[in-house]
């Protein structure tokens, strides 16, 4: 399995260097500059000859005036040394906002694919056993409303409902950890982003098993339903369903950029969002560099898990 | 293993997550929980030395809501940070909404004849809140480093450039400004290297208050709560990883007048709903930044807004060296073509119908007339005329009108895209091309932009530096490539005015009239921002710089 391993990772070495290569040489060819969009908030307050002076100073300052090569060559020096540079628009070292953002993601994302795993089995699992019945369609036919309203819909609805209309909570905003009720209606969106897919999935599944011969046999016998579902019907119809939850944790930890900006969670996503929306480079080549390890590793992962779940499966 | 599969599984993700739990910050404090760090009021009270208006809350705390927030430097604050940043690092002098200037850091100031050295006075009981004393040298330290280039995304040499030395030191070929002299520990000489009236302005300005060069400790320096402050006003934690912000009274505070705020907490919210939300529910005392909410809430209740005094133009900068935008008939036209009133109602859906820009000076600027522009205005017939006494003699042999909307906003794509429209339905120029965005929307085609979006502002309230900066900028061959000779001995002129003089307004006015006159830029408006207020915060009050000027009487009534 090591060896196994270690071969995934030398491949994943070219795609991840290939990555960071095409993100660099777009940000640098793009004509978009980070340093005009920062100082786009100066609009209307500062004079447009002071403006133009400060931007060319400040690109002076972040070097953005040299030639790509001497940008290239500057950005992999410094990635050598562990220094992903500092960010354009917040004036932050990148390896810091990382750092300090990416724990937090990561704990949200996983409370979201847990929260998904254990709404979406069951509910699948019912839909499925209760097959073209007004309680199958209202699972599967909820899961997908649910994700169809974006997020950036969606959660302002829920705070009107919850805050001023219900009156049972204020807005949740920020982050003091993960258990604490603050974190409930944000984790409970993120959870819906996924659900259907993995109601989906589940009650395919679950049909799909059920018609097997060991589930009759299983039934012949006179074993309880709940014993069936759950040893013999589970077990194996949830083999695709926990390796694609591997993806729907890695695509919530690095995905949440609505949420974050929503209730002021000091995530990931949200260095994401203001990388991009202010073409702050460094960061942006930061978060491309973190959000690829996290897809080769959950590649890897999935791959690794997946003998121990199908004893037919062999690592070659 | 093989048998429990689910377990590994399981088990692997847990230590996962424990292993970054570790890792992630430690929780703060919720800031509902601030009631344990606070004082009670009769302690309030007794620090402040001030008593409490009678209306007052036990609580003095204000819940402020805001797009963004950045570091704090006084060198480097571009904006979302002004509020209280000069009641930390306080500039030698303050301004207020009618940017009059008020003493500050320093008691006076004197000037010599021709207005080349300065000489301000810091108060003598100006006190860093450690205790120790402010002196000149630590201005001269700090301004020094703060024009250097060793400073990241620092803008401080807009205001001290003016001074002796300072380019050598913006250039990095000098450590200290030249033109900096601590005379004695409370008395600063500052030599200018060419005359200028309204250099103390630059003393009001945030970006010219100073911190102690020990508490200085790197290139892209933020401040935090160990950074000195010599301000009736401190930071408790201003942490923008975990987006946590918050100043308090300054203990130590020299000032004879003590705040009343004990604290101010500020929210980072980057979705306009939620802070809207947060408004609703009473979870915000102060808001910055509403768009699309503000015209119904204005509407509902007017009296919740404070208008920050900017100096502020928005408008489009019609390129005269650039076909068909060489002849000045062919500029009248455009402007004569257009219903400005209705086509700024129907760009900004309602929102500023009373701030159509007709000048370049605002109302909120000294020495604004509002008439100043006597052939602002919509009239087709004359449009007609102008085009038609144009070298181009008419719509047909015009050139393409590319337009550049600068920027995402669709308030300037509207008034472009209205402006064609008139253009068509009067003048018959069909030729008009728009995109979003700047030069580089167009590519290839960016050297052929004739009329580019723009905006002027002016951070010191000065209508001369506001004119002969335009002047300066506009007559530059790659921009609008004016030339006018009279107008260059005017604004020659300007530079040299005492702004207290009684000629000064009308000589201003005069060249205003004259830089009009050369018909430019299409007008859009004069905006104008604010702060949302809850009304039971009293006594508040901003100036051109964000600044809550009134910070000192500002308190919470009972509510």
């Amino acid at each position: 399995m090591l060896k196994y391993a270690m071969g995934r990772l030398a491949v994943a070495i070219p795609t991840f260097i290939a990555v960071l290569l095409i993100t660099f040489t777009l940000t640098v060819v793009s004509p978009f500059d980070p340093v005009a969009m920062m100082m786009s908030q100066f609009e209307g307050t500062l004079d447009t000859l002071a403006r133009e002076e400060v931007i060319e100073r400040i690109r002076d300052q972040y070097g953005l005036n040299d030639s790509y090569g001497v940008q290239f060559t500057r950005w992999v020096q410094r990635l050598l040394q562990g220094d992903l540079g500092i960010s354009i628009n917040g004036q932050r070292d990148v390896l810091r906002m990382i750092v300090k953002t990416f724990p937090i993601s990561f704990q949200l994302g996983l409370a979201g694919a847990v929260v998904t795993t254990l709404m979406g089995i069951p509910l699948g699992c019912i839909a499925a056993l209760r097959q073209n019945t007004w309680l199958d369609y209202t699972i599967v036919g909820g899961a997908l409303t649910f994700r169809t309203v974006p997020v950036f819909v969606l959660a302002p609805l829920l705070l009107v409902l919850f805050v001023l209309v219900l009156g049972i909570m204020k807005v949740p905003r920020g982050w003091d950890g993960l258990l604490q009720t603050k974190v409930i209606l944000p984790v409970f969106i993120l959870a819906l982003g996924p659900l259907p897919v993995v109601v989906r999935q589940t009650r395919a599944a679950v049909l799909e098993v059920f018609s097997m011969d060991y589930v009759r046999t299983a039934k012949m016998k006179g074993l309880e339903m709940w014993r069936i579902i759950i040893r013999h019907i589970l077990r194996n119809a949830l083999i695709p369903v926990v390796t694609t939850l591997g993806f729907i944790a890695e695509g919530l930890i690095v995905g949440s950029i609505f949420l974050d900006s929503i209730f002021a969670i000091p995530g990931f996503g949200g260095v994401a969002e203001g990388a991009f929306r202010g073409f702050d480079y460094p960061v942006i080549m930061g978060v491309t560099m973190v959000s690829a390890i996290m897809i080769i590793l959950t590649n890897l992962l999935v791959d690794l898990i997946y003998p121990f779940l199908d004893p037919r499966i062999k690592l070659e | 293993m093989k048998n429990r599969p689910y377990l590994f599984v399981a088990s692997l993700l847990m230590i996962a997550a424990l292993a970054l739990s570790a890792c992630a910050p430690a929780a703060p404090a919720a800031s509902d929980s601030g009631d344990a760090d606070m004082m009670d009021s009769g302690e309030a009270e007794e620090m402040a030395g001030r008593p409490l208006p009678d209306d007052a809350a036990a609580e003095q705390v204000i819940r402020y809501v805001t797009r963004d927030l950045s570091r704090l430097n006084p060198a480097s604050e571009s904006g979302f940070g002004r509020p209280w940043i000069s009641h930390m690092w306080m500039p030698f002098f303050l301004r207020d909404r009618n940017h009059d200037i008020h003493p500050w850091l320093a008691t006076d100031w004197e000037v010599n004849d021709d207005n080349t050295v300065y000489t301000i006075h810091i108060h003598p009981d100006a006190a860093w809140s450690d205790g120790s004393p402010v002196v000149a040298q630590e201005a001269i330290d700090y301004w020094s480093w703060a024009i250097s280039p060793d400073c990241t995304t620092c803008w401080a040499f807009l205001r001290l450039g003016g001074i002796e030395g300072a380019q050598a030191v913006v250039d990095g070929e000098a450590d200290t400004i030249s033109g900096l002299t601590a005379v004695d520990d409370k008395t600063l000489r500052i030599t200018l290297a060419t005359p200028s009236p309204t250099f103390i302005a630059s003393m009001a300005h945030y970006n010219t208050g100073f911190v102690k060069m020990e508490d200085v400790n790197a290139s892209e320096f933020a401040a935090d709560a160990n950074t000195r402050v010599n301000g009736p006003f401190q930071i408790e934690v201003w942490d923008l990883d975990t987006r946590e912000y918050v100043v308090v009274q300054n203990p130590n505070w020299w000032g004879d007048e003590k705040p009343y705020i004990e604290r101010i907490e500020a929210q980072w919210s980057n979705d306009e709903n939620i802070t809207y939300l947060m408004w609703q529910d009473g979870e915000a005392d102060v808001a910055h930044w509403f768009t699309n909410i503000r015209e119904p809430l204005r509407v509902e209740n007017p009296d919740l807004f404070v208008l920050i005094p900017y100096a502020t133009n928005f408008y489009f900068a019609l390129h005269g060296a650039k076909p068909p935008l060489d002849d000045i008939n062919v500029r009248r036209a455009l402007l004569h073509a257009v219903d400005w009133d209705l086509a700024i109602s129907a760009a900004y859906e309602g929102s500023r119908n009373e701030r159509v820009m007709k000048t370049h000076l605002t109302p909120e600027l000294p020495c604004f007339v509002a008439d100043n522009w006597p052939d602002f205005g919509y009239d087709p017939e004359l449009a007609k005329q102008e085009l038609a006494a144009s070298k181009y003699g008419g719509p047909e042999n015009l050139p393409k009108i590319r337009i550049s909307s600068g920027g995402q906003s669709p308030n300037y794509l509207r008034t472009a895209e209205i402006m064609a429209e008139q253009w068509k339905n009067v003048l018959g120029i069909t030729d008009v091309e728009i995109r979003q965005g700047w030069g580089d929307a167009w590519g290839q085609e960016a050297d052929l932009v004739n009329v580019q979006r723009n905006s002027w502002g002016a951070t010191i309230p000065d209508p001369a530096a506001m004119i002969s900066g335009l002047w300066q900028y506009y007559r530059a061959p790659h921009e609008v490539g004016l030339e006018d000779e009279e107008l260059d001995a005017m604004m020659e002129e300007l530079s040299s005015l005492d702004p207290q003089s009684s000629e000064f307004c009308e000589k201003v006015s005069a060249a205003e009239n004259r830089l009009l006159g050369h018909y430019y830029f299409l007008p859009m408006i004069w905006d104008l921002y604010e702060y949302v207020v809850q009304p039971y915060v009293k006594n508040f009050d901003a100036n051109v710089d964000n600044n809550w000027s009134t910070l000192l009487d500002i308190y919470v009534a009972e509510h």
